[in-house]
């Protein structure tokens, strides 16, 4: 069986690194895992431009400009980086995969508490597949909450008031 | 850049959203392999700290996370959100009572009920079921000894509050869904329950009680492969408007929908992927 461990995460931890306002989103598949000086070269700037209160910011990436939004996380969640430790031993040979594959062990590195997503050709705005997708909390929150016995009583006694 | 870094020793990155109650609890949390409540297929679930929570999975076709001073190609976003133990367990219930017919059925044990072949991962939800079961059961105690069977008129009951609260919710996501009709809200909030309930018994039931017509998303795409070529530049439109709906959701191609998005903007379509469980 897998895990995921948050333990690290905790309020009273204070190991654990705070990436709030460094995670972007961006708008193209950059083939490299591993650390680089994002922060040296990558500087985003506020706008003055809002579109359906959604606030733009503005970045260039490999010369080309960048629109995007930081969207906080809802009340209640946090952001987290997970990391997988290397499969391989002491010697650099890779250990059975087997194991990792089936039974992966994730562990949270890092948090934050909002995200930054960057498009590429058009300004940031409510209709952004990312910004609709975070609709998801709500409507789990709705449709996940445990039904309590009043609720019952209160739809079997007045089976004839609409939906 | 401090002395030590956050991804020493780390090979693989992802990002997750989840609750923060997640934290406590001071062990990690368990990848469960359940039965998915309406594809009955394996799927993943996180139970961490005492609450079962699906994941969901979100990948536009181009992206990678800059976070901090480290790049992660994998621009996928995963969601765990808490998921009510009731619709998970719904199918197991409803099996262990071998309802025949008119018959409702036996009254059994939890652990009995839980005890589900190719699927060992159940014996942990056994509290969590023992909390939250009796809401939809008939249940008869002896001694110490507690019997359980599902009983179908608790389960519409709270199928009916499940649609109740989520057709609040709908309107307040955003403006497309406010000025959408009341029934039109419900039929969205009913295809959205959808989403963890077969179709036989429970999602025709469920239609049956609320007064809408059940409609078979396969008779639906004949029809709508059938409507004229001289309105088809107007149904494209309305499948772009459709299409968003599905969206504002998180998950995309619900079942009552699939229809009109596959003859839409396919493109959009792919941007998102079912919540592949799978892959933590």
């Amino acid at each position: 069986m897998g895990t995921i461990d948050l333990s690290a995460a905790a309020s009273d931890e204070t190991s654990i690194a705070d990436l709030s306002g460094q995670v972007h989103q961006v708008p193209c598949c950059i083939r490299f895992d591993g650390p680089s000086q994002v922060s040296n070269y990558f500087k985003p700037k506020s706008s003055e431009v809002e579109v359906d209160g959604v606030r733009a910011e503005e970045a260039h990436f490999r010369g080309r400009k960048l629109q995007g939004a930081t969207i906080s996380l809802p009340t209640g969640y946090s952001g987290f980086v997970l990391g997988q430790a290397s499969n391989k031993n002491a010697n650099g040979k890779r250990k059975a995969s087997s194991d990792t594959e089936e039974n992966p062990c994730w562990e949270a590195k890092a948090k934050f508490d909002k995200v930054t997503y960057w498009n590429h050709d058009s300004l940031p705005s409510k209709d952004d597949t990312i910004l609709r997708s975070f609709h998801w909390f709500s409507i789990s929150e709705a449709l996940h909450k445990p039904v309590t016995v009043e609720d019952l009583v209160a739809v079997t006694d007045t089976p004839s008031v609409p939906i | 850049m401090s002395s030590t870094v956050w991804w020493e020793g780390v090979e693989k990155t992802r990002v997750l959203i989840a609750p923060d109650s997640g934290c406590g609890g001071g062990k990690p949390g368990e990848l469960l392999t359940l039965r998915h409540p309406k594809s009955e297929n394996g799927t993943c679930y996180l139970f961490n700290n005492g609450m079962l929570q699906e994941i969901q999975w979100f990948k536009q076709s181009y992206g990678s996370w800059f976070l901090g001073d480290y790049i992660s190609q994998d621009g996928s976003l995963y969601m765990a959100t808490p998921v009510d133990p009731v619709f998970i367990l719904l199918p197991v219930f409803d099996q262990a009572r071998m309802k025949k017919g008119d018959d409702p059925g036996k009254f059994r044990q939890l652990d009995e009920i839980l005890f589900v072949e190719g699927y060992p991962d159940y014996q942990h939800l056994l509290s969590l079921a023992e909390k939250c079961m009796e809401i939809v059961c008939q249940t008869q105690e002896v001694g110490s000894m507690k019997f359980y069977r599902l009983d179908n008129s608790k389960v519409l009951a709270w199928l009916t509050c499940k649609v109740r609260c989520l057709k609040k919710t709908l309107p307040a996501l955003d403006k497309n869904y406010a000025a959408q009709d009341e029934k039109q809200t419900l039929v969205d909030a009913v295809s959205i329950v959808g989403e963890y309930l077969k179709t036989e018994p429970w999602l025709k039931l469920l239609y049956d009680h609320l007064g809408l017509e059940f409609v078979d998303p396969v008779t639906k795409e004949t029809n709508t492969e059938t409507f004229p070529n001289a309105i088809e530049n107007k149904m494209d439109y309305s499948n772009s408007s459709q299409e968003k709906a599905n969206k504002k959701t998180g998950k995309p191609g619900k079942q009552t929908k699939q229809a009109k998005v596959e003859t839409g903007s396919k493109n959009i379509r792919d941007m998102f992927s079912r919540a592949c469980k799978k892959k933590c």
